[in-house]
């Protein structure tokens, strides 16, 4: 990564006035101008919602100069449909969601497969941490100082068998504590993702077990998740309980609901728009604005070459 | 008051105007309450999708509403005319009351689509001609909203009492357009969302029940027509 010239830094009065301005214009464009009532205060959160406060993280920008999005907004606003389909919900819906013991079953075509106790990953595996930009497939972005370790480490310690050419993932199946798995009339459950080997086996791949120096809240995935930088964030599966090297091209969770509008490889791209929407540009929480959206997220350079010679826009 | 006016029409206004005055607060609570939300800073972290998706859901919920007061209309009829001479009255006057509210309501869905895309064009894309190409014009749920809002700004603008009268018997057929602006708009809703959530199919279904019921209801006004006098 390219180290940050000191003049790219936003500096915190800037980054806090675009909030300002995004809390007017909504109230102007709701024709409630009332003057003097609480606009020009910064974000405090949706009430009712505690997530504490983040830990010590050791930078506050990604390599392009960007500063994180706040603890506030990366642990209040997620995509969880296991929870609830509402974004801003899932905080309150998954707060009680219990993950004490968890273990992960590792294994498929592999020499040596295991299953893990959470502890035993967080032990084996030392954290390092790792700021990357959340590009969601609804064109909105985020950047999150997340812990965790290369996925890479994991499936080297198994033993990939020759004939294993994807990864397959799989979330934790259990209605009574994610009762979004109720609807079955609309997805087909638990939630399933999947990478080719090579991109599993790409050093910015993480099995995330944290973000902001503190352990993964329900909301974010606790206690393990994928976080895969260059590609959309519903890649990243969340609450892993399955980690298997298969021969065949995995059918993931979002591929069975739509197989016309989400692909296996789902990178970001802006010159390839999704079916029903564009990609060309997105809004980073915490702006006002609207930003263009990078190739592979702004990871050319780290990942294009494992997708010379494929057109991008079949093999969405 | 007007002294010499029997009692029944004096009833009948206080309905109006009571119907009318539910109406009209029923259909400002939700900008009542986006105002709050904003203004308390409770919306999500995204707060101009927020904005706009809920400008979108007040629209839809207007135009639902309006939908609903044709039925609902003929069901108060129906159910009081066979019955005594007062319920049939009684009944006359409630049909009488709920029948313009059906307007307001289609001004009101008109009013918060007009919100959701000025937020949508202004506040989130800038008026970036390139990006708002981009986003609208290839995009079967963009087209198909743009689509429903010209047809409800249409709707607006004539549904005047002056435009009633110049149009004369082209007024009604111009609103049965209505019914395509719903059928856009649900299309609109199913194909912004991510995927097809329980909540949209639910409202889609909704709607549709509410231009289907018309057609048996039409039917049996037709078949009764020699015995009723009541309106289409």
């Amino acid at each position: 990564m390219k180290p940050i010239d000191p003049s790219e830094i936003t500096p915190e009065h800037l980054y806090l006035s675009r909030r300002t301005f995004i809390t007017g214009a909504a109230a102007v464009a709701a024709g409630a101008v009332l003057a003097g009532c609480g606009l020009g205060e910064s974000k405090t959160g949706t009430p009712g919602v505690t997530t504490g406060t983040p830990g010590s993280v050791s930078s506050t920008l990604d390599e392009l100069g960007d500063p994180l999005t706040s603890y506030q907004d990366v642990t209040t606003y997620n995509n969880f449909y296991e929870f609830t389909t509402n974004k801003d919900g899932v905080a309150t819906a998954a707060k009680d969601f219990t993950f004490t013991p968890w273990t992960v079953d590792v294994g498929g075509l592999a020499a040596k497969p295991r299953t893990f106790a959470i502890e035993e990953l967080t032990g084996l595996f030392p954290d390092e941490e790792r700021v990357y930009r959340l590009r969601c497939v609804e064109a909105w972005s985020m950047v999150i100082p997340w812990l965790g370790f290369p996925l890479q480490k994991l499936l080297e310690m198994v033993e990939p068998t020759p004939e294993a050419h994807y990864v397959r993932f799989e979330t934790l199946l259990d209605p009574e504590q994610m009762p979004g798995q109720k609807d079955t009339l609309s997805f087909s459950w638990p939630y399933v993702e999947g990478l080719r080997l090579d991109e599993a086996m790409n050093d910015l791949t993480l099995l995330s077990t944290g973000l902001y120096g503190k352990r993964l809240l329900p909301q974010n995935g606790a206690p393990l998740r994928l976080v895969v930088p260059w590609k959309y964030g519903f890649k990243s599966i969340k609450s892993i309980v399955r980690i298997q090297l298969v021969a065949e091209q995995p059918v993931s969770f979002w591929m069975a609901a739509g197989p016309d509008e989400y692909g296996f490889y789902a990178n970001v791209n802006p010159n390839v728009d999704h079916p029903r929407w564009s990609q060309k540009s997105e809004r980073r929480i915490g702006e006002a604005g609207r930003r263009d959206t990078l190739m592979f997220n702004g990871y050319e350079e780290e990942v294009a070459a494992l997708y010379a010679g494929m057109d991008l826009s079949k093999d969405f | 008051m007007d002294a010499a006016r029997p009692a029944a029409t004096v009833g009948a206004d206080r309905l109006g105007v009571a119907t009318r005055t539910a109406a009209h607060v029923w259909a400002l609570a939700p900008l009542g309450i986006l105002a709050y939300v904003t203004l308390a800073d409770r919306l999500s972290a995204n707060p101009i999708e927020d904005v706009t998706r809920r400008l979108g859901r007040d629209a839809l919920l207007m135009l639902t509403a309006s939908l609903a007061v044709t039925p609902l209309v003929w069901l108060v009829e129906r159910a009081t005319a066979n019955r005594s001479s007062r319920a049939a009255g009684a009944g006359g006057h409630l049909a009488s009351a709920m029948r313009p509210v059906r307007r307001t309501f289609g001004l009101y869905a008109f009013f918060y689509a007009s919100l959701h895309l000025f937020v949508f064009t202004v506040v989130d894309y800038g008026l970036d001609p390139v990006l708002l190409a981009d986003a609208v014009l290839k995009k079967r749920y963009a087209l198909v909203g743009l689509a429903a809002f010209v047809i409800l700004t249409a709707l607006a603008v004539t549904s005047t009492r002056g435009w009633r009268r110049r149009l004369r018997t082209m007024w009604s057929a111009l609103h049965r357009l209505v019914y395509l602006a719903a059928v856009l708009v649900v299309l609109h809703n199913l194909w912004a969302a991510k995927a097809l959530t329980a909540g949209r199919l639910a409202w889609a279904a909704l709607i549709v029940g509410l231009l289907l019921i018309r057609v048996p209801l039409w039917a049996y006004d037709r078949q009764n027509s020699s015995a009723d006098t009541g309106r289409p």
